[in-house]
């Protein structure tokens, strides 16, 4: 699977956390619904956001939140 | 740094954490149910660090308190500091590199003087509530 920088990033991201097994079905998950992302993964998401995109994602705006659920949609929320 | 007014523990078993503190359950001086964080909140006075402890056990899976429950098993959550302009103090962190708002929350705690407000932020694993409103005790 090829990867733009953004999202060889944000793809790190879940490998650190969950290994490379969950990079061939990335694009296709829902963090939240498989329990791949809780709450307090969230806050270290955002943090990594931060210190990777120098970009601050307000976490307790529900949009941001739910663009959160998939790879695709954090992608275009730093891009 | 400001004098820290509570330490919040998060369990899933009140009767370990009691024990575990040597705390026993005619210590608790309020039983807070919070109906909107999902969270069951017992409220203990340790004179000899002049503090409040926060025992919070979750109440659902919807809890906010829930994921680290089941994480930890048990383990200190946050840490309280009390503020005077809660919408200053918030601004002044959330502006801060690295600092996420997690939320703002009202609730009606008697032993901390009645109604207050709070807001709490994230720094990587640490979490700080600020407290407005509260009566010294």
């Amino acid at each position: 699977m090829s990867f733009t920088n953004v999202e060889q990033t944000i793809a790190d991201f879940f490998t650190q956390k969950e290994g490379k097994g969950i990079l061939g079905e990335i694009r296709k998950l829902d963090f939240f619904e498989q329990g791949i992302l809780d709450s307090l993964d969230i806050v270290f998401l955002a943090t990594y956001i931060e210190e990777k995109f120098g970009q601050k994602i307000d976490i307790t705006d529900d949009n941001i939140l739910q663009a959160l659920r998939h790879f695709n949609d954090i992608v275009k929320l730093v891009s | 740094m400001k004098k820290i007014h509570h330490l919040a523990l998060v369990t899933n078993n009140l009767e370990l954490t009691l024990n575990s503190l040597n705390i026993k359950k005619s210590d608790i001086q309020e039983v807070f149910i919070d109906h909107e964080q999902k969270n069951t909140i017992y409220f203990v006075y340790i004179k000899e660090n002049n503090l409040w402890l926060e025992i919070i056990v979750p109440t659902n899976e919807n809890s906010t308190t829930y994921n680290f429950a089941k994480k930890f098993g048990l383990g200190l959550h946050h840490l309280g500091f009390t503020t005077n302009n809660l919408e200053e103090t918030e601004k002044n962190y959330v502006s801060r590199p690295m600092v996420f708002k997690i939320g703002n929350y009202k609730n009606k705690v008697e032993c901390f003087g009645g109604e207050i407000s709070t807001v709490f932020v994230a720094i990587k694993g640490l979490i700080l509530e600020f407290v407005a409103n509260v009566q010294k005790k």
